[in-house]
């Protein structure tokens, strides 16, 4: 935050002197024996400067602005995206997993047209029709745990996949506690996103 | 469960000592083969001139080996060259300690067959089945399902009990990105097809109780029941609502209304859902607060229902009235074991329902089927598989032999296994294959009699 307040004052000071808010100094004197013709192109050379001067500061500040904007919902896009994971046959909320819908809340706070689909998930074991059901009681947990927040639930559709979409196709410890997840999807209000504070 | 044999060989290996682990009290184990109590059979090569000499051969066969797959006979596999024609002598088929013949002529007509099928108690030296039958075309589609109904109705007279030949199996086969076909297959193995296929998941297809149409579940942004009648290929949608369905469904004998799970908030509920048209909506079993209810399963006159819950914190079978109220749990109850019982179905004749589990949830990896009796809750429950991983049992309209899905005991893929001796046999081939279920008699012998 800091560092960004100092990068704006430093990008609002670049513009040289010609800050969009401020007159330029005062050109030198015209010498007395200029002809009236050649002051005043000297006039109107100066004004063109001035006011090109002035348009880059403010495209400038434009763009800068925009990059600031596309930052910030990148930023808390990725936070909304983030996953979490769950231990084996559970739809408990690990303290891990707490944490990271932790830093959902305010994002969700600052902005409150968004709407996310949570999707629950589930390793290879146990029955296909079962593992639908975990994969809801998962869906469910967190929308339960945001809503204690006072995140309004009617802002999440739940669903589940079961054990269909696993994102690691191995039989082992470590593809199954990666598929014990809950997803989330951006489905309303996700652009642009503020992040919370500004 | 999607899984590769070397994979569940490993976790056998690390989990399990070579022998299988004691169950609890409260689980029986009983996986012995056990065959000697099967009367011998014998059917004797059908007789007929020499055009219908094929369709003998085939006929023959059929008949044979559907009697073999009703688990209820020592079929005799030679016929001893003396004794395949002419008038039968019960005295030398009993000195051959055969109690059940077969026999049969047929005669071709304009079109298909005609046979004439006998069944004889040599013990008692007499016939206790005698008629007629039409049979299509050895080259129609009709043709095998009307023989296995013969076969069907050779078990009913000898053992007054139905058989199950004449039926198919529906069942799914996963693929790998999260999609599935819908596949049928005839009961001995034969003619297996696709029905359906779909951009994403199809759960847990089950028959009607006419064996015409089938219900099954399809995935995507919004899951919804289809109904597909076997024959035309139409179909229809349901959306019964709520958060999402939970599959399977389950038809009420009276074939217009369903039982099924939907997730509504924080669980899911049984329902009861109108989709005759006859308005009467949908209809809450049990509650659903912080718990699970699917997995419904109608006894045979429509009156109780089998279920799993895991309102115990923990998934275990239960059964109540059909109209809801109080349930009595159904599969063992074992303090301090983290067990999970799941996919009741009730058997069609009587009160015997099988599901799959395990006592210890870190044994999750290998479910294995077990049966209970719906009149005697709380009473010590069967164990009929041991190795592997065995789930989704469904039985046939025999009541005796059940369909599953198997793997990591030899070949993966759909089995059918005699729940009284433990005979099993593969059916079609795949650790991919799952969510098996047994139609109804299909065809039945009396639809094909001839009127004198």
């Amino acid at each position: 935050m800091i560092r960004r307040l100092v990068l704006m004052t430093v990008l609002l000071a670049l513009p040289m002197t010609a800050c969009s808010r401020r007159q330029p100094p005062e050109s030198p004197q015209a010498v007395p024996q200029d002809t009236a013709g050649e002051g005043a192109r000297l006039a109107a050379e100066r004004e063109r400067m001035r006011q090109d001067s002035l348009a880059r500061a403010n495209a400038a500040s434009d763009a800068d602005a925009r990059r600031r904007a596309e930052e910030a919902t990148a930023r808390a896009r990725a936070i909304l995206e983030e996953r979490v994971h769950f231990d084996y046959d559970e739809a408990d909320l690990r303290p891990d997993a707490a944490e990271t819908l932790g830093r959902k809340v305010p994002i969700l706070r600052a902005n409150p047209s968004v709407r996310l689909r949570i999707i629950g998930h589930t390793d290879e074991r146990g029955s296909l029709e079962y593992n639908l059901a975990l994969g809801m009681r998962r869906a469910n947990a967190v929308r339960q745990y945001l809503g204690d927040f006072g995140i309004d639930p009617a802002r999440f559709e739940t669903t589940s996949m079961g054990e269909d979409s696993p994102v690691s196709g191995g039989s082992n410890e470590s593809a199954w506690a990666q598929n014990r997840r809950a997803e989330f999807v951006i489905t309303a209000g996700g652009s642009p996103l503020m992040l919370p504070g500004n | 469960m999607r899984r590769s044999l070397p994979t569940v060989f490993t976790l056998l290996l690390l989990a399990a000592p070579a022998t299988a682990q004691d169950p609890p009290p409260g689980i029986r184990l009983s996986t012995t083969y056990e065959t000697q109590n099967r009367p011998l059979l014998a059917v004797r090569p059908f007789e007929g001139a020499a055009p219908v000499a094929e369709a003998i051969d085939s006929i023959t066969g059929m008949v044979q080996r559907d009697l073999m797959n009703s688990n209820r006979f020592n079929v005799v596999e030679g016929v001893p060259e003396g004794l395949r024609t002419g008038t039968v002598d019960y005295r030398q088929w009993n000195s051959l300690n055969v109690v059940y013949l077969v026999t049969g002529e047929i005669a071709a007509t304009t079109d298909g067959y005609e046979i004439a099928l006998t069944v004889h108690d040599v013990v008692y030296a007499r016939v206790v089945h005698e008629a007629r039958y039409r049979l299509p075309p050895a080259t129609s589609s009709a043709f095998r399902m009307a023989v296995h109904a013969l076969a069907d109705e050779v078990v009913r007279s000898a053992t007054n009990s139905p058989g199950s030949a004449a039926t198919r199996i529906v069942f799914t086969r996963q693929h790998g990105d999260g999609n599935y076909d819908l596949l049928i297959v005839d009961s001995d193995g034969f003619g297996m097809r696709r029905i359906a296929g779909f951009g994403g998941q199809i759960y847990s297809p089950v028959w009607s109780p006419d064996g015409r149409r089938i219900l099954y579940a399809t995935g995507g942004d919004r899951w919804q029941l289809v109904e597909r009648e076997v024959a035309s290929g139409q179909q229809r949608t349901f959306d019964p609502g709520g958060d999402m369905i939970m599959p399977p469904a389950a038809y009420a004998p009276n074939g217009s209304t369903i039982a099924l799970g939907i997730w509504r908030e924080n669980g899911a509920e049984l329902v009861e859902y109108d989709i005759s048209g006859g308005g009467s909506g949908l209809r809450r079993l049990t509650g659903n607060l912080n718990t699970v209810s699917m997995y419904p399963s109608y006894s045979p006159d429509g009156r109780r229902l089998a279920f799993m819950s895991d309102r115990i914190g923990r998934p275990a079978v239960y059964v109540m009235a059909a109209g809801g109220g109080d349930a009595t749990m159904l599969s063992p109850f074992i303090a301090g074991e983290s067990s999970d019982y799941a996919a009741p179905s009730w058997s069609p004749t009587g009160s015997r329902v099988v599901f799959h589990g395990v006592w210890n949830r870190a044994m999750r990896g290998a479910y294995q089927i077990m049966i209970a009796d719906a009149t005697r809750p709380g009473a010590q429950i069967e164990q009929i598989t041991s190795r592997g991983n065995n789930e989704d049992p469904s039985w046939a309209p025999d009541g005796r032999n059940i369909v599953y899905t198997s793997v990591g005991d030899g070949q993966g893929g759909l089995y059918i296994i005699d729940a009284e001796s433990k005979t099993r046999r593969l059916l079609a081939q795949g650790g991919n294959l799952r969510m098996a279920e047994w139609s109804p008699l299909l065809l039945r012998a009396s639809d094909l009699l001839l009127r004198p």
